[in-house]
């Protein structure tokens, strides 16, 4: 599916697509409306403050930057991050994938779609930067 | 983040519900682990993930294959400190 700059910054040259986050709250399904930066230098994928506050989810670790002023995140389970994807028959589909997700120490920053995620959804990642265009297959 | 503002940080999870308050001092007791290791990190382990949980050093060439082993060795029952060792990109 299309890969492109980010709706409020039409200029950007990195790569941005609309996705979700889905989970449980009071276990009742929750979903979160993203834009996902797709990174291909993350090894997992990473949201805001706010959108991984609307969920009930299970802390496995903390990471963070060590000099002050760096950020933190917290990785946890129970979230399924979701973005579509172009099969081979040109098909779109919506792709879901779980594993560690970290939910960062504030709002500053993207939604970001890590390695982990695109590698259990088996999708590959072509950007062209000097276009602004790019597709996830899978 | 330096153990100040992590120490405040683990606080405001405890506070929202997010951590208990054993978990935060748990991860803050793993943090001051690797800050008494972090000279030695920096200068042998660059490019890989580190990580103390339950008083044990993890190390891995990325998180998902750490928290696995962190998961492995303790059930879920203790969080991990980990960092990227000079990593290039930001949080």
């Amino acid at each position: 599916m299309s890969l492109g700059p980010p709706g409020i910054a039409p200029r950007s040259r990195r790569p941005h697509q609309n996705g979700h986050v889905h989970g449980t709250r009071a276990a009742q399904p929750v979903s979160q409306a993203v834009e996902w930066l797709v990174d291909t230098g993350a090894d997992i994928s990473t949201v805001r403050s706010s959108v991984g506050a609307a969920f009930d989810v299970r802390s496995v670790a903390i990471r963070a930057r060590p000099t002050t002023g760096g950020g933190g995140i917290r990785v946890v389970t129970g979230l399924r991050v979701e973005f579509s994807v172009k099969d081979v028959l040109r098909r779109v589909r919506a792709a879901r994938a779980g594993g560690y997700v970290g939910i960062k120490s504030g709002n500053t920053g993207s939604d970001i779609l890590g390695v982990d995620q695109l590698a259990r959804a088996a999708a590959t990642v072509t950007w062209l930067p000097a276009t602004r265009r790019g597709r996830l297959r899978g | 983040m330096d153990p100040e503002e992590l120490a405040i940080w683990l606080a405001s999870l405890v506070e929202t519900g997010d951590l208990t308050s054993p978990q935060a001092e748990d991860v803050l007791e793993q943090r001051q682990r690797f800050d008494e290791r972090r000279p030695l990190f920096e200068r042998e382990m660059r490019g890989r993930m580190v990580g103390f949980a339950g008083g044990e050093i993890f190390v891995a060439d990325t998180t998902v294959t750490l928290l696995d082993e962190v998961i492995e060795q303790f059930g879920g029952e203790r969080l991990a400190y980990f960092e990227a060792i000079d990593e290039e990109t930001a949080l």
